[in-house]
């Protein structure tokens, strides 16, 4: 599936609005790859982490002025069409955030432990 | 109850539990009856009246120190007597459940769902066909201690108000959406509903009205309140800040300390000579300056508030402003923790669940506490006090 991103996501000019990558485009493929070949997916959309090793790294920060580290990226896209994606915070509407399944995968996987999933799912803010 | 990650519902005989340890340690008998399983003795205004009693309160309070210092253990084989294990009765870990009139509640990204308890032990404490009562995505549960409603916390689709119809199959028929701005967590302040996220808060602001006609009180809708108007801010604050509340009090957290505003609803009695009710009102009560100690209390990821304190959570632990001014830290990434206003047994009640085990806190400090003049956790005065009850 063709992966695009998504200029908005890469600007100044929107780093109001929205949240910003902080990584490499390359790197930011390799979470939607990663997340695509393990199945991280729910509702038509994919969740992903930025993995140095088996530990979540920042990939990105949320609109100004808070700008908080994130660590979860959302991939959307369409059945045969392009896909992108972002960083988000699970605890700052819209509040986005992966579904129990993907959390749960991601702490058998060591990547997350028991009290950060707990703070994902509930919208709470967390740094992984 | 808990709910544990591979779709079991645990629930523990508490009450025998509590009873049992008890019976086996009669000179602190009383400690742990209050403490851990019937909270409300000490706020019940006859017994009060006997607690204070300086021939009554010394050995009351000797007893509560002596528990505090004592260690109990109970066997293996005790909880496991007592632990019963069965199937969820939802089909999705929920993100928060609160029990109210015997069914119990779960919200979360699948929606807002409820079953009752059945009277059938062998199937099950709970019917294990829960009803669908809303799609949105729920965030936060709380149901009323007064009015037969519960408020959903529904994040992006903002703040819900659900009745509860008891003796219908749909229990929650009919709701309202107070608000549609973004509301991550929610409690009630007597009739109307407080709502926040972590960078904004509101108070969807009820009136209270009686029929004429049947001389019964129905609530109505008035408008959402802000929190510039909770504080009397004169001007836009310009440090980041954080608000929540529940009944009178209403707390901002901020780096210059935590701000505490009494909350005073409108009220159904007219006083003499006035042709209109007090409408709904807040007193500032001031700021406390910056919290003491080696952290940085401003930002807290999650709050709530107890008879007992408000409490603040952190990312490596999770701290009580106590009704007495004392502060307690316990240290430690929690999983999740809870607090149960509404209980008659465990309203002084903390629990922290962490990766490894459950820790229950009691606090049994507050029953010492002037309940008018507190500034931490709500307050539990009986009498004609006002504290904003019509």
């Amino acid at each position: 599936m063709p992966y695009i991103s998504h200029s908005q996501h890469r600007s100044a000019a929107f780093a109001a609005q929205k949240s910003q990558w902080v990584i490499p485009v390359a790197e930011e493929k390799k979470c939607y790859d990663i997340a695509a070949n393990g199945g991280w997916a729910h509702d038509g959309c994919y969740w992903s982490l930025h993995l140095i090793g088996a530990l979540p790294a920042q990939l990105g920060v949320s609109p100004i002025p808070d700008t908080f580290s994130l660590h979860i990226a959302k991939f959307v896209g369409e059945e045969g069409g392009d896909w992108h994606g972002y960083p988000v915070a699970p605890w700052l509407s819209p509040f986005d955030k992966p579904n129990t399944d993907v959390l749960i995968a991601w702490m058998n996987a060591g990547f997350i432990g028991r009290p950060t999933m707990a703070k994902i799912k509930r919208g709470k803010r967390c740094v992984l | 109850m808990l709910f544990d990650c591979e779709g079991a519902l645990h629930r523990i005989d508490w009450s025998k539990v509590i009873n049992d340890l008890a019976t086996e340690n009669p000179a602190v008998q009383t400690a742990i009856r209050v403490a851990f399983s019937d909270s409300d003795l000490f706020y019940n205004s006859k017994v009060r009246k006997v607690l204070f009693d300086p021939h009554i309160q010394s050995p009351i309070k000797l007893q509560l120190e002596n528990l505090a210092e004592l260690h109990v253990a109970v066997s293996r084989k005790t909880w496991h007597a007592n632990w019963n294990t069965e199937d969820t009765p939802f089909d999705f870990l929920p993100t928060d459940t609160d029990v109210y009139y015997n069914h119990i509640f779960a919200g979360g990204d699948e929606g807002l769902y409820s079953t009752p308890r059945t009277a059938f032990k062998p199937g099950g404490f709970f019917k294990k066909q829960p009803f669908k009562h809303h799609d949105a995505r729920m965030m936060q549960i709380r149901a009323s201690d007064r009015f037969t409603a519960v408020a959903a916390a529904a994040g992006a689709d903002g703040l819900f108000e659900f009745k509860f119809a008891r003796d219908e199959a749909d229990v929650l028929n009919e709701h309202k959406q107070l608000a549609k701005r973004p509301c991550s967590a929610c409690d009630w302040a007597f009739q109307s509903v407080m709502g926040w996220t972590s960078d904004s808060a509101f108070l969807a602001n009820f009136n209270q009205e009686r029929d004429s006609r049947t001389n019964r009180v129905a609530r109505s809708f008035d408008r959402l309140v802000e929190v510039q108007e909770m504080f009397g801010d004169r001007q836009d604050l310009k440090e980041k800040t954080q608000t929540w509340g529940c009944r009178e009090k209403i707390y901002r957290i901020s780096k210059s300390g935590l701000e505490v505003s009494n909350y005073s609803p409108a009220q159904l009695k007219r006083p003499k000579g006035t042709k209109k009710p007090l409408t709904y009102t807040f007193i500032n009560r001031g700021s406390t300056g910056p919290i003491d100690g080696n952290y940085d209390f401003s930002s807290p990821i999650a709050t709530g508030t107890a008879p007992f304190g408000t409490i603040l959570e952190f990312d490596d632990r999770v701290v009580v402003l106590r009704s007495d001014g004392e502060i307690e830290e316990y240290i430690g990434e929690p999983v999740h923790w809870r607090v149960f206003p509404r209980s008659e047994h465990y309203s002084n009640q903390l629990h922290i669940i962490y990766d490894d085990k459950i820790v229950i806190i009691s606090f049994v400090h507050d029953y010492f506490v002037d309940q008018v003049s507190k500034l931490y956790g709500f307050s539990r005065a009986t009498g004609n006090v006002d504290l904003g009850e019509a």
